[in-house]
């Protein structure tokens, strides 16, 4: 008997660490059936009210430096909003004479930060706004400086948005300048390109990057950022042409989900009723 | 320290890494809050509630996180237990145990992630681990070195 426990002893700890991985690799290979996924939505969600308290004192380091921000930006605005109120005399009276159809506004779900669950390259933003919100899966993330990313795991209140930091995912623009578009993808650390592109087409440093639209989930013409490197060739992972994205995505306070539905969450809704019984 | 404060610790630790990882974040470089801990447990504590308390930190984190489910489980578990077992029955002896763990743990830790990353989008792993793998490695041992220098002093007697 004690034998045995003395044979048994040291391999206690080969044993657990075997169960432990297996389990782990059982999870990683298999772990993704709908009701692992739906677990791991609900379990985000009340880990995301468990951090609210965490996430008021984050925001309240933000608010002097926020403030100066808001007040040179009021400054800009004021001055731009005397010509574009002038623009936009100019434009109804255009519309009307030319009997254009009145565009609605994107219908925008405002949402906080309440984390950036994750590793280094994760690029993830948690919310406090889901399903019951109006929120789907791959609805598009927005603020005023620009394009966040999409929804990529949505519960009832809260979800879960894959930024264009480490995304997986191309982002169909077009650059305002000439009209020349392609597909931004995330090329590592802090460098954004836009493949797709012929070499030596007519792209420039400082040139404006926006939507196009195109693949439903993106609303068009949504501000990207900023080409920030034109090369003369294709660079290894970095394309041509290097862009820096308006968004500061480690800093993210509030941002704002389109919650008008697209080919994209329409196709998911549709699956979900599907698979319920 | 009982367990129930080091899953409590733990707890905190990982809302914490999800709430305000974000505000330690340099350029494309995050530090985890929670990798120490494992390290710390494993060389205070041994290779079984290293692998265990990594299993289930590691678990918190894929359930928060951006990887798969089972991969920073996968990964804590292994730096737990090399922790524990080699600290506990490897021939060698080391002048500064935790920083040497806590870096190794932390590269093991961003090469699994960063695999994930590269299959996910089909980037190269060298140049995005030389990017942001290695530099978020290292930010993690500084941070951790900080955060547990004095603790793991204790370490060394046992």
């Amino acid at each position: 008997m004690r034998n045995s426990a003395l044979l048994f002893t040291p391999r206690l700890d080969w044993i657990v660490f075997l169960v432990t991985v297996g389990f782990s690799l059982t999870l990683l290979f298999f772990g993704k059936s709908p009701a692992v996924t739906s677990a791991k939505r609900e379990i985000g969600g009340i880990v995301a009210y468990a951090g609210k308290p965490v996430g008021l004192v984050r925001r309240s380091f933000g608010l002097w430096k926020e403030n100066n921000d808001l007040r040179a930006r009021a400054m800009t605005l004021s001055r731009e909003n005397a010509e574009l109120r002038d623009a936009a005399l100019e434009n109804a009276r255009l519309r009307a004479m030319l009997n254009f159809r009145n565009r609605s506004p994107l219908p925008l779900k405002s949402a906080e930060v309440m984390g950036f669950p994750g590793l280094s390259v994760g690029g993830r933003i948690l919310l406090d706004v889901g399903r019951s919100q109006g929120v789907r899966l791959n609805s598009a993330v927005l603020t005023p400086d620009g394009l966040v990313g999409k929804v990529v795991e949505v519960s009832d209140h809260s979800s879960l948005v894959q930024t264009l930091q480490g995304n997986a995912y191309g982002v169909s623009v077009y650059i305002e300048r000439s009209r020349v578009a392609g597909i931004l993808r995330w090329a590592g650390s802090a460098t954004w390109t836009i493949v797709g592109l012929s070499t030596g087409e007519d792209v420039h440093v400082g040139d404006l990057v926006l939507t196009t639209g195109a693949g439903s989930v993106f609303p068009q013409n949504v501000r990207v950022g900023v080409v920030t490197k034109v090369t003369g060739q294709h660079e290894a992972n970095q394309g041509w042409c290097q862009v820096r994205p308006f968004v500061r995505f480690e800093s993210l306070e509030e941002v704002f989900v389109v919650t008008q539905p697209n080919r994209a969450t329409e196709a998911e809704d549709l699956r979900m009723n599907e698979s319920r019984p | 320290m009982s367990y129930l404060t080091m899953a409590l610790i733990a707890f905190v630790l990982l809302v914490l890494d999800a709430s305000l990882g974000g505000l330690l974040t340099l350029g494309s470089v995050r530090p985890s809050l929670t990798l120490p801990f494992v390290v710390y447990v494993g060389l205070l504590r041994g290779p079984v509630p290293g692998t265990l308390f990594g299993a289930a930190l590691g678990l918190g984190a894929d359930v928060l996180g951006a990887l798969p489910l089972g991969a920073t489980s996968f990964a804590y578990s292994v730096v737990g237990f090399a922790c524990g077992k080699l600290w506990r029955e490897g021939a060698f002896r080391l002048m500064w145990p935790w920083g040497t763990f806590l870096f190794g743990g932390a590269v093991f830790s961003e090469l699994v992630a960063h695999y994930l990353v590269s299959r996910g989008t089909g980037l190269a792993l060298g140049p995005l681990l030389l990017t942001s793998g290695l530099p978020a490695a290292l930010y993690t041992s500084v941070l951790g070195l900080l955060w547990f220098l004095s603790p793991l002093h204790r370490v060394r007697g046992t």
